[in-house]
């Protein structure tokens, strides 16, 4: 058990209020009732089987933040680091700021935010380890590095950028509200440290000492909606009518009209030149994008290869090339070998891969992973049976055909289900950018002109295919290419009608990537142009390739910028700390190996 | 399971040491790893990765210059896939069985 200090201040207990029986959101403030199973439980911090003496182990504890207060000392960081032994490149508890109105009468206000324990914990949901628990002791949710493989989908997920992915340690790790203290009745280190009164902490919807205010909502913090966070603000001192953050993002926080308290965040046009940046579109997830495009082009091909003969495309049949078709069946087990490689060292720990089907019951990820999974088995056992039918001679030939349908069916639902929840990945409230069904649009849209372009190639070079395969293939191409830019028309829409980090993605697009984002647009214009043409006409291997350079080309660039452009509903940063732009200074220049800088590594 | 870690007095981790080192405890440690190799190399690795193995059969099957192509990409794989698990057997090695005193034979204790 914690051992509090001989001497220990009042003012670092929490003291035992009165609170109402439900939360703001409706939920009981008590976590369990009396006399269930989940009381009287021990917490085994650090293999300690006693149980905690605090009177309001059941209940919903949560954070006060008091931004009148606040001055920016970071004591809370410090303190916060000290407790948790943390290296520099990771604060669990960080202080940001947003800035207001002109000298004289410039205004800041910091804000210190770590992880607001929610009631409907995101990154709970999204992990596909299943690393993380909302305990019934004190409301808490807690994430245990251990069981975390690092894929840093819980860093998504999360508004408020709590959960910190260490690409040293290779996994997660966030703020575990020192649950040890509180066993003891003390309050979080962070909390306890605070020099100037302003950042408190207790059982949720009681009001502190010299407090006021119980408020959820604070300019700059993200829509409580998305997570019913347990922190509670107040902000009494008049502020200006617009507020801007001093780190890169091109976002500021305007007033509403109507309620006084909201700021609702809007872009920050600043005139910035409209460039190519082609450097800048390499990111830690890189992998991502080739591990994406390729598992839609072989999900595509295949389902050209497999539904080809039924639509009547009878030289797709085994039968009517053998060799061909085994080798293309071969090939694409071969690049989805590689993708899965890819996407597997793209976690912190690849070694624990097994640990991502978890949490297939709440995960995308899980889901997703599960998802290709069944599809690259039941693509090779469909090869092992028509590629290589030498092997099964000894085999009932009935059987062996039913074995290719049930494989060959299997492995086209399992396709087309992990490339649907591969786009449910996508769909994160906190990130605006992404929450759009474009998503879904280009990915069933790559699946379609990805896959007929594999599979063009193949036939084209490899075979004796003539003017018709073209034609017949452009359909789907062109099709594919249609979906992706119906998609992409409204989603540009929808960000700039939508305000908030969509616009200031899409903003970012048209200016930081905007000779690339209208080059990948010319692009795909030009490639549907291409392909109608070749349906109309006709074409050869050469003509086919040249369409198939400029669809991945496109299809590249385009999943580059869907990574690189996305804005998050993160806290604002300050000039040096949580700046991106700082960041990208600081490993261009080499400030970056500097490590008690505290910059994350560039490494996944 | 005691653990070398949790002992604070030099006669005590003398004493474990003694034993630690033993030939049984070095057997059971054997046997420990073996059943980790098998674990990660079946259930962890040949469960998923095994159509890439597929193309090791077609490499048989095809005349040389698909063989080769084919045997690259299973070497890749195969590559790749071995360090995974072996980073996964040496992972599971040290937080259970390394610096611990064994009390069954062949237990992996995973």
């Amino acid at each position: 058990m914690f051992e509090p200090r001989p001497q220990e201040p009042a003012y670092a207990f929490i003291p035992n209020a009165p609170h109402p029986e439900t939360n703001r959101y409706g939920k009981p403030v008590e976590t369990v009732p009396e006399g269930h199973a989940l009381r009287g439980v021990s917490l085994n911090i650090n293999d300690d089987s006693s149980v905690g003496t605090n009177p309001n182990r059941y209940k919903q504890h949560g954070f006060y933040f008091n931004a009148d207060n606040c001055i920016a000392c970071h004591a809370c960081e410090a303190a916060c680091s000290e407790k948790n032994n943390l290296p520099a490149h990771i604060a669990f508890r960080s202080v940001g700021y947003v800035e207001g109105g002109s000298f004289p009468a410039y205004v800041r206000m910091n804000i210190s935010m770590a992880c607001n324990h929610c009631d409907d914990p995101v990154c709970l949901k999204g992990c596909p380890t299943l690393a993380y628990t909302k305990f019934a002791e004190y409301g808490a949710v807690l994430q245990d590095p251990d069981i975390c493989f690092g894929c840093g989908y819980c860093t998504w997920v999360c508004p408020y950028n709590a959960p910190q992915l260490d690409p040293v340690a290779g996994h997660v790790s966030k703020c575990n509200m020192c649950v040890d203290r509180l066993e003891v009745g003390l309050k979080p280190a962070c909390a306890a440290a605070c020099l100037a009164g302003a950042l408190d902490f207790g059982v949720i919807e009681t009001t502190p000492e010299h407090r006021e205010q119980l408020e959820t909502r604070l300019p700059g913090f993200p829509t409580p909606e998305i997570t019913h966070p347990n922190i509670r603000f107040q902000q009494a001192k008049s502020l200006p009518r617009e507020m801007r953050r001093t780190d890169s993002m091109p976002l500021r926080y305007v007033r509403d009209e109507h309620h006084a308290n909201v700021y609702t965040p809007t872009v920050a046009e600043d005139g910035r030149p409209k460039q190519w940046n082609l450097k800048k579109l390499r990111s830690r997830e890189d992998p991502l994008v080739i591990f994406t495009l390729v598992s839609q082009a072989v999900v595509g091909a295949f389902l050209m290869l497999f539904l080809g003969p039924l639509f009547g495309v009878t030289m797709f049949a085994h039968a009517a090339h053998p060799l061909l078709h085994a080798t293309l069946l071969l090939g694409l087990l071969g690049i989805e070998t590689v993708a899965l490689v890819l996407s597997t060292l793209h976690l912190g720990q690849p070694h624990r891969f097994y640990r991502a089907f978890n949490n297939l019951r709440n995960s995308p990820v899980s889901r997703e992973v599960a998802g290709i999974a069944v599809f690259y088995n039941l693509l090779g056992a469909y090869t092992l049976f028509t590629a290589l039918p030498g092997l099964f001679a000894w085999f009932p030939q009935a059987m062996l055909a039913m074995a290719v349908q049930v494989s060959g069916w299997g492995a086209l639902f399992a396709g087309l289900a992990a490339i649907y929840f591969m786009s449910r990945i996508y769909r994160i409230p906190a990130r605006p950018f992404w929450n759009h069904w474009q998503v879904l649009a280009s990915f069933f849209g790559n699946v379609l002109s990805l896959g007929a372009l594999t599979v063009g190639l193949a036939y084209l070079w490899l075979g004796e295919a003539g003017a018709g395969l073209a034609q017949t293939l452009s359909l789907p191409v062109l099709a594919g290419l249609v979906l992706e830019a119906v998609g992409l028309a409204y989603h540009a829409r929808d960000l700039t009608r939508g305000g908030g980090e969509g616009a200031a993605s899409h903003y970012l697009q048209r200016t930081d990537f905007g000779y690339t984002y209208w080059a990948r647009n010319a692009g795909l214009a030009l490639s549907a142009l291409m392909a109608l043409a070749l349906a109309w006409l006709g074409g050869g291997a050469w003509s086919w390739s040249l369409l198939a350079l400029l669809v991945f080309g496109t299809a590249i660039v385009g999943r580059a910028l869907f990574y690189v452009l996305v804005v998050p509903t993160t806290m604002p940063g300050a000039f040096f700390w949580r700046n991106r732009g700082f960041e990208q200074h600081a490993r261009e220049t080499g400030l970056a190996d500097m490590p008690q800088l505290g910059v994350v590594p560039d490494a996944h | 399971m005691r653990r070398l870690e949790d002992l604070q007095g030099e006669f005590e981790r003398a004493v474990f040491l003694a034993a630690y080192h033993s030939p049984q405890q070095r057997r059971r440690r054997h046997w420990a790893l073996l059943g980790l190799v098998v674990k990660h190399g079946l259930l962890r690795g040949l469960a998923f990765s095994w159509p890439a193995y597929v193309l090791a059969l077609a490499a048989v099957y095809s005349d040389t210059s698909h063989a080769l192509a084919y045997l690259a990409v299973l070497l890749l794989a195969v590559g790749v896939s071995g360090m995974i698990l072996i980073r996964g057997v040496r992972d599971d090695y040290r937080a259970r069985v390394q610096g611990r005193l064994r009390e069954k034979t062949g237990h992996s204790g995973v």
